[in-house]
């Protein structure tokens, strides 16, 4: 590490304010909703994540925190396949939840995934599912690309 | 004219027919409001048949045009990221409880058309 660079790499700070944000919203959510702090612990644990990545990034040099262009065509073709995958799910979701609204399957409302729109937070569960498959598919699509090559 | 009969022909009828089937079968279960997997359907067709009566090496991308559109994948698939946690809180503090087959629509059209222009503005911008 070049001590010459210390501090003149400005990322952390950009970390440290995503971080902060995102832990007053999770605040905000455990001081007006006290019962489902689960939903604000997420925001809370991102906050913190955010902060590490902060710390660690505060002591690399500029040069290392760039993204070359390898590591920036990966991650576009991984955002790619992602998109479509979100797509995809909305599409099948969007069936799914037809052949539930007319009674053709009945799977039980032990999902809440699959349950109708009497339940709480059904809606909430199906963002969730929809966030949850394209950041899977973009982190695997990644892994995947960044031990192969392109 | 002479009609391609290879394997990227073939593929696109197969899933326009399954798009179709898959819209028929919703509007024989008496829906009336999912017409899109019909009208897909047909707009697929059109395309392959399009693809079909052109030869192939016609559609084979170039480096920059598949680099614009992994780009415009990757910044679309952000925008929907963010949309979807903005409608969360929206749901989640209460102003707005849309039905989910209106949030599908919505989830659907804002994605698809931001990625169309997002690679339109690469296509024209350049890297």
């Amino acid at each position: 590490m070049d001590k010459d660079n210390v501090g003149e790499n400005k990322v952390f700070l950009v970390h440290i304010a995503c971080g902060a944000v995102f832990i007053l919203l999770g605040l905000v959510q455990v001081m007006r909703y006290e019962a489902i702090g689960f939903f604000a612990s997420g925001y809370v644990l991102i906050g913190i994540m955010y902060i590490l990545l902060a710390v660690k990034t505060s002591k690399l040099p500029k040069t290392e925190t760039m993204p070359d262009e390898r590591f920036i065509g990966i991650r576009d073709k991984a955002g790619f396949y992602a998109f479509f995958s979100i797509i995809a799910v909305v599409m099948i979701l969007s069936f799914v939840d037809l052949l539930l609204l007319y009674d053709i399957i009945d799977i039980g409302s032990s999902a809440l995934l699959f349950s109708g729109s009497e339940n709480i937070f059904p809606l909430m569960a199906r963002y969730m599912f929809i966030s949850f498959v394209g950041v899977m598919v973009f982190i695997g699509v990644m892994a995947y690309y960044l031990k192969k090559g392109n | 004219m002479k009609i391609r009969k290879d394997k990227d022909v073939r593929d696109g009828l197969m899933v326009s027919m399954g798009l179709m089937t898959l819209g028929l079968a919703t509007l024989m279960l008496g829906s009336d409001r999912e017409y899109g997997w019909l009208v897909l359907g047909i707009i697929l067709t059109l395309v392959a048949l399009y693809k079909a009566v052109k030869p192939s090496k016609d559609f084979i991308e170039d480096e920059r045009s598949l680099r614009n559109k992994e780009k415009a994948g990757y910044h679309a698939f952000s925008v929907m990221l963010i949309l979807i946690i903005l409608l969360n809180l929206l749901y989640f503090y209460k102003m707005w409880m849309p039905l989910p087959s209106q949030i599908y629509a919505l989830l659907f059209f804002v994605g698809v058309y931001v990625w169309i222009a997002f690679q339109w503005m690469y296509n024209k911008k350049g890297e």
